[in-house]
């Protein structure tokens, strides 16, 4: 099942819009995905290993052709090739690829000569704020600060869309706190012109920075709304059934969650839920439930 | 491109640095094997590592990328994959004419010291213009013929040409 915004809502003033983009690798394809990531919005893009995710940035960044669809940036038609768009692009890879060899400041400096809109005053403002000296090499740094090096790198241009690919990947839970505490205070610093796209696996993440989510399944786009609205358009019905064939129909036909004790939960549309109870008890399931879903429900039900 | 090629040459300035060193002291070793004579197989055996060196080094530097996982970083900076590998084969030219001068500079000063050369042999200052255009040329070749890619990988052609080349040169004869 798939929730979609309003269309016209989504493409009217978008930063990044992807239109029925195709593209085909020996096993696997990603299908007919269309995306619109609007300004001053936070889109959390979930998938399992292998759903499609990387994939779908890679071609979205340009790095990797597509077979087919569009890909527009601020209204203009991207081709594979083009670069200088990518001036206004953040972009904080899963594996934060650094020169090590290189110093901080050295290193800096390196990637600001790409970027006309570089703001060293910013930078140096970044720098202070993540704790990070200047002078040190960065092999010297720990996992955490070359994380914040790599964000820093990817902010002070100011990016119209900044993309994060697993940005806290092997982080502990504090430093991950304190990474999307800062990551949240710098993108609403300047909500009106961003748009940001966090590719993660860390549900608790998504709910912590995300306004929208968007969920890819085998390489389809399944879901696409705001955050609020995936869990609020959904019910969780828990009850016992004796024997569970009893309910196989209705379990065939809905999301199933499975509780660590064996017992079965449906995972239902809100709006269909008075005829999932009452097929329920006409099948003799007793002590129903109703619960609202955590986002986690959500994506272990459709991913 | 400035900064990446500025940014290369610091990176890679010890290997370069060596390189250098060995191809200095190369014509010392070879004029010793041949007993003061220039010969053939000291203008071959330059010329060889002249004119592969600068896929050598492009390949080099790019697979350096790879195996540090940067080039991702770079293919996400603001610039073609045209421009990278332009920038990278700019770097190896720089890096292949620092060896050749240092090269040329080596074998003419062994001569040199040896007590000059033969009254037939071929004038050193233009072999080794003829060597650097040689090089000049193919690399030209290879950046027209070869579009690059991220996974740019000059294995196949590096030792096609190795092969090739190899064949040419050990049917050269020694002179009398």
């Amino acid at each position: 099942m798939r929730l979609n915004r309003d269309k016209a809502d989504e493409q009217a003033t978008a930063v990044l819009e992807i239109q029925h983009l195709y593209k085909t690798y020996p096993g696997f394809t990603l299908k007919d995905v269309t995306l619109a990531l609007k300004p001053g919005t936070i889109t959390g893009l979930l998938g399992r290993n292998g759903a499609g995710k990387t994939t779908l940035i890679k071609c979205a960044l340009g790095l990797i052709p597509f077979d087919s669809g569009s890909i527009k940036f601020h209204g203009t038609e991207l081709k594979y090739g083009s670069a200088v768009w990518r001036q206004s692009v953040g972009y904080v890879a899963e594996s934060h690829p650094l020169y090590d060899w290189m110093r901080v400041q050295q290193f800096l400096k390196f990637i600001s000569a790409y970027y006309p809109t570089w703001d060293g005053v910013y930078c140096r403002r970044l720098l202070d704020r993540f704790g990070i000296d200047p002078h040190k090499r960065i092999r010297d740094l720990s996992h955490g600060t070359r994380v914040k090096l790599a964000l820093i790198t990817a902010l002070a241009y100011h990016p119209t869309l900044l993309v994060l690919d697993e940005p806290t990947s092997g982080l502990d839970p504090v430093i991950r706190t304190e990474f999307l505490e800062e990551l949240r205070a710098e993108i609403m610093s300047d909500p009106e012109k961003r748009a940001v796209l966090i590719s993660s696996h860390m549900l608790e993440d998504i709910t912590t920075v995300a306004d929208e989510v968007a969920l890819i399944r085998n390489g389809e786009l399944v879901i696409h709304a705001p955050l609020a609205d995936v869990v609020k358009g959904w019910r969780v019905v828990s009850f016992n059934a004796s024997p569970e064939r009893d309910v196989r129909k209705l379990i065939d036909r809905y999301k199933i969650i499975r509780g660590r004790d064996g017992s079965v939960s449906l995972l239902c549309p809100a709006d269909g839920l008075q005829s999932v109870i009452s097929e329920l008890q006409a099948a003799g399931a007793n002590n129903i439930e109703i619960q609202n879903p955590s986002l986690q429900e959500v994506f272990l039900a459709f991913a | 491109m400035l900064a990446l090629i500025r940014k290369d040459l610091r990176e890679h300035a010890l290997p370069l640095l060596y390189y250098m060193a060995v191809t200095a002291a190369f014509p010392v070793v070879l004029a010793l094997i041949d007993r003061g004579r220039p010969s053939p197989a000291l203008l071959s055996t330059s010329f060889f590592m002249v004119v592969i060196s600068p896929i050598m080094i492009t390949h080099w530097l790019l697979n350096t990328e790879k195996t540090k996982r940067t080039l991702f970083l770079l293919r996400m900076l603001p610039m073609s994959v045209h421009h990278l590998a332009g920038a990278k084969e700019l770097v190896a030219l720089i890096m292949l004419i620092s060896i050749g001068v240092v090269s040329v500079t080596s074998a003419l000063t062994v001569l040199h010291i040896l007590g000059g050369l033969e009254a037939n042999s071929p004038n050193p200052v233009a072999v080794a213009w003829v060597f650097i255009g040689v090089v000049l040329f193919t690399e030209l070749m290879l950046l027209s013929l070869f579009k690059i890619r991220s996974a740019v990988s000059y294995s196949s052609t590096l030792w096609r040409f190795i092969a090739s080349s190899s064949r040419v040169f050990c049917s050269q004869e020694s002179p009398p």
